[in-house]
């Protein structure tokens, strides 16, 4: 009987609460939910037989262990908001005759009542979406086989440990709190204002630093390979930055703007300013949370859409031409054209821009005018070097070159010399050539490469300076036709090469823009999938923050305004005064979202790269529609919560 | 010249679920004349709150009206009411209402920031009322820092800082000490010889025994009224406690 009276209380409690405790609910099921999905599409096996899911399936992985340890840590901080609010109605309880252990007991019933509601709730959903987002998700990595989203045991089990534990955490740190407290405390509690905060310069400056320091790393990373190391560093001192910026340099600016009297002694910002000062501290950590989170939104979701949209120009920048072999040996280039026209004719598809041409390759460090075959340096590059006749076989024009002159062509960036040094050998540029028939130029690349054209074969054997290196013949083409014909052309071309014995003697390598396009977009697709998944679940916590904030801070502040309006305040200015508060604290964190964003747009575009994503307009417009696309939800999640203040202060 | 004239004022309240009618004020009326220190007293739920709400223009009447200088302030428009309250009237509360956010000194300057007046014209009303109240040296601290009676001083500086007709006061001294409390009624006196009109609700004789008039309250109307005319203090909190006695005692219940 007595338990049962325990349970009753414990419910009424979750739903006389339940402005605070519907939102932590149903945080608690949206994030049951995106685990249940990402669990069961990460051990679904049917995905097993779909070629270039593997990858995929590896991402769901990582993406399963990323959303598990994010939702034990919002729903932790969400409830470090609920126990505080509640703070006073348990001292009450204790102050009325209830022991600590009684108040633990409804605490233990209230957690697993709301526990099992949330779980619940989310698992149901989990089972309902779940199916929808996998259809999404084989849409987005370009597969169309029906594969069935099964409801899995194995999944809903490890849904359950998550939040057990993440339960388990929460129960224990409130009884660890209410056990620590004394009545009179805990009635008390709730009101207990927090003292002025001093303005710590040593915080100040260390935040300075390491958000410069993090800036400036992103900005000023050379090289593709380079960036992938520099960038979690990057990321941990823009977010230490952040936090110690919010911090420290809030409360500096604050303090300064109060110490303006002209500015000060406005209606607006003398009631904005001194309230934002007032509970800076604790402001300062959930805006630097909210602005962490918005960077993340942003960063995740337009590097992987800039990655998907961006499928047809990486495959471009990896195939000049749509099919491309690589042999060791002029001997068998009669037949690979023949068979190429022969197997085009049977597919009713045309060979177009066919181009050959034997060149030979090797690296070399370009130091201004001279390039060294022994240099190791970061400025190594890639070189081609070819007769004419090669090239004008490679669909290039025709020129003529003395024997000390040269064609010159550089993927990134100009040359801008009218001289090269090759070891010894000097040679002078007499065109630097703005296009090449088998590279493109790009705006960055992982790797700088050069391609030089001579005379004849004699000034190329010269720019050897006697080393021997590699030979091979490129050769490559494009297709006319549909794609399904293109796509079955190149299998089958492929498949001929090898059954041809003097082809396959010397074939190196063949690869198609047909063969890699599949695989590109299921990675690419993949990676956008977890993108928007973790861009998803990075919101609704954001909102979620936004909205605590918003509640217990309208709980403090509609004692103040009452006061406000007994001394002479309209409501008018009261809402006035709202608004400009909110809104300040509100855009601040969008505002330094988007600038770390930006400033991330270096290091973000040529990590882009190593996955042929060379173009900076394409990155650069993917991330500011990403921006414009956040900023609107952002703004709708302001109202929405914006109301809820507005409603609790003005009540 | 009545700076204030309270006339016929009735107060109904209806009780929740529509059930019976709560009569808080049946009619009062009297008039505060320019100068004047009047005291209003009366038991719990006598309406002296209720009264003194309607006179701030926080609550309206079911009847009557309140003219402050000859103009009904139940006329003016919603709008324009903050405005009125903030430049006519000066408001001490039990409690104190001093904002946690804000210094002792920006306490004060409130309703003249929110009447837009520049911070030289600030400082220059605060230092005179600053210095009578005692509190110049401990502007630059926080509520929280400070004692109530030292609170209460800056709650009336608040007050006055606007140069209102009329000072309101909802039981000053209710949350003072005996000593906080005679000092600050002592200034209620002092700032009253110097002109200005105060209307004060208590129930502490002590208090009202600093006042020029005494009205009390029964049953939502004025039951009686007394003048301190000159009379020693002691005298007068004499008469108010022996007419606390009529009222407790001899009413109709």
């Amino acid at each position: 009987m007595r338990r049962f009276l325990y349970g009753r209380l414990a419910l009424s409690n979750l739903i006389k609460n339940r402005r605070l405790t519907l939102p932590y609910l149903l945080a608690c099921a949206g994030t049951t939910m995106m685990l249940y999905s990402v669990v069961e599409i990460a051990l679904n096996k049917g995905m097993l037989h779909l070629p270039g899911s593997a990858f995929v399936q590896s991402l769901m992985v990582m993406g399963q262990l990323i959303v598990s340890v994010f939702a034990v840590i919002v729903l932790f901080y969400t409830n470090g908001f609920l126990i505080k609010g509640r703070m006073r109605e348990l001292g009450l309880y204790a102050v009325l005759g209830m022991e600590k252990r009684h108040i633990a007991q409804v605490l233990a019933l209230e957690t697993l009542f709301s526990g099992l509601a949330g779980v619940g709730l989310g698992l149901l959903a989990g089972m309902l979406f779940g199916k929808l987002l996998f259809l999404l998700l084989l849409r987005m990595v370009g597969k169309t086989a029906a594969l069935p989203f099964q409801i899995s045991l194995p999944a809903i089990v490890q849904t359950c440990v998550v939040f057990v534990v993440a339960f388990t955490l929460i129960l224990v740190s409130n009884l660890r709190a209410v056990g620590k407290a004394r009545p009179m405390e805990l009635l008390q509690s709730a009101k207990a204002g927090e003292r002025e905060p001093k303005t710590s310069w040593f915080a100040a400056i260390l935040g300075l630093l390491s958000l410069g320091g993090g800036y400036g790393l992103a900005l000023w990373v050379k090289s593709p390979i380079e960036a992938i190391g520099i960038f979690f560093v990057a990321v941990l001192l823009v977010i230490l930055g952040t936090h110690l910026l919010f911090r420290a340099g809030s409360i500096a600016l604050l303090k300064l703007l109060r110490a303006s009297k002209s500015y000060y002694y406005k209606p607006d910002h003398f009631i904005s300013v001194s309230g934002m000062i007032y509970r800076m501290r604790k402001n300062a950590t959930g805006l630097a949370n909210i602005c962490i989170l918005c960077t993340m939104v942003l960063v995740a979701v337009s590097t992987t859409v800039s990655l998907y949209l961006g499928v047809e120009k990486s495959l471009r920048a990896q195939f000049p031409r749509s099919v491309e072999l690589y042999l060791y040996d002029q001997g068998p280039l009669g037949s690979v054209r023949l068979l190429a026209e022969d197997t085009a004719r049977d597919h009713s598809v045309a060979v177009d821009q066919y181009a050959q041409g034997e060149m030979s390759r090797m690296y070399a460090d370009l130091q201004g005018d001279t390039l060294d075959y022994d240099g190791v340096a970061a400025t190594v590059q890639r070189c081609y070097f070819m007769p004419m006749e090669a090239y004008e076989t490679l669909g290039g024009e025709r020129q003529e070159l003395q024997e000390d002159e040269v064609l010159l062509f550089r993927n990134v960036g100009a040359y801008g010399q009218d001289h090269v040094v090759i070891e010894t050998e000097a040679f002078r540029v007499k065109e630097e050539l703005n296009s090449f028939p088998i590279a493109q130029k790009e705006m960055q690349s992982v790797e700088n490469t050069m391609f030089l054209v001579f005379a004849d074969e004699t000034a190329m054997e010269r720019a050897f300076c006697g080393r021997d290196f590699e030979r091979f013949i490129y050769v490559g083409f494009d297709l006319k036709g549909s794609e399904e014909d293109a796509a079955a052309f190149s299998s089958d071309f492929y498949e001929r090469c090898q059954a041809d014995e003097a082809i396959q003697a010397t074939l190196i390598s063949s690869d198609s823009v047909y063969a890699q396009r599949e695989t590109w977009i299921a990675t690419n697709g993949g990676f956008l999938f977890l993108g928007l998944f973790l861009g998803a679940l990075f919101m609704l916590s954001m909102v979620l923050i936004i909205y605590y904030k918003q509640v217990s801070e309208g709980l403090e502040d509609s004692e103040r305004f009452i006061i406000m309006q007994k001394v002479g305040m309209s409501r008018r200015e009261v809402q006035r005064a709202i608004n400009s508060q909110v809104v300040t604290v509100f855009f601040l964190p969008l505002a330094v979202a988007v600038l770390h964003t930006f400033v991330a747009f270096p290091v973000l575009s040529k990590m882009l790269a190593l996955f042929f994503i060379n173009d900076l307009w394409h990155t650069a417009f993917c991330m500011l529609g990403t921006i414009a696309a956040f900023s609107v939800l952002y703004v709708i999640a302001y109202f929405l919560t914006a109301r809820v203040y507005y409603r609790l202060v003005t009540r | 010249m009545a700076i204030l004239e309270v006339k016929g004022l009735k107060k109904t309240y209806a009780a929740r679920l529509g059930g019976d009618k709560v009569h808080a004020l049946t009619g009062v009326s009297f008039s505060v004349e320019q100068g004047e220190f009047v005291a209003i007293m009366g038991e719990s739920g006598s309406g002296k709150t209720t009264l003194l709400n309607i006179v701030a223009s926080f609550d309206k009447p079911t009847g009557g009206d309140v003219l402050l200088e000859g103009r009904s302030i139940l006329q003016i428009p919603e709008d324009r009411l903050a405005a009125f309250r903030r430049e006519k009237l000066g408001f001490v509360f039990q409690d104190f209402n001093l904002l946690d956010t804000f210094t002792l000194r920006d306490n004060i300057f409130l309703p003249l920031v929110l009447a837009g007046k520049n911070h030289v014209e600030m400082a220059r009303r605060l230092t005179p009322l600053a210095d009578a109240l005692g509190i110049a040296d401990i502007l630059g601290k926080f509520p929280y820092e400070v004692s109530g009676g030292q609170k209460q001083r800056a709650a009336v500086a608040r007050a006055l800082i606007t140069d209102p007709k009329l000072l309101m006061a909802d039981e000053p001294t209710g949350a003072l000490d005996s000593r906080a409390a005679t000092a600050l009624m002592q200034q209620f006196e002092r700032l009253n010889r110097e002109g200005q009109t105060i209307l004060m609700v208590t129930h502490s004789a002590i208090a009202a025994s600093y006042a020029g008039r005494v009205l009390f309250i029964k049953d939502g109307q004025v039951f009686q009224q007394i003048y301190r005319a000159g009379r020693d203090r002691q005298k007068m909190q004499q008469e108010i406690a022996d007419t606390l006695l009529l009222l407790s005692g001899g009413g109709q219940g």
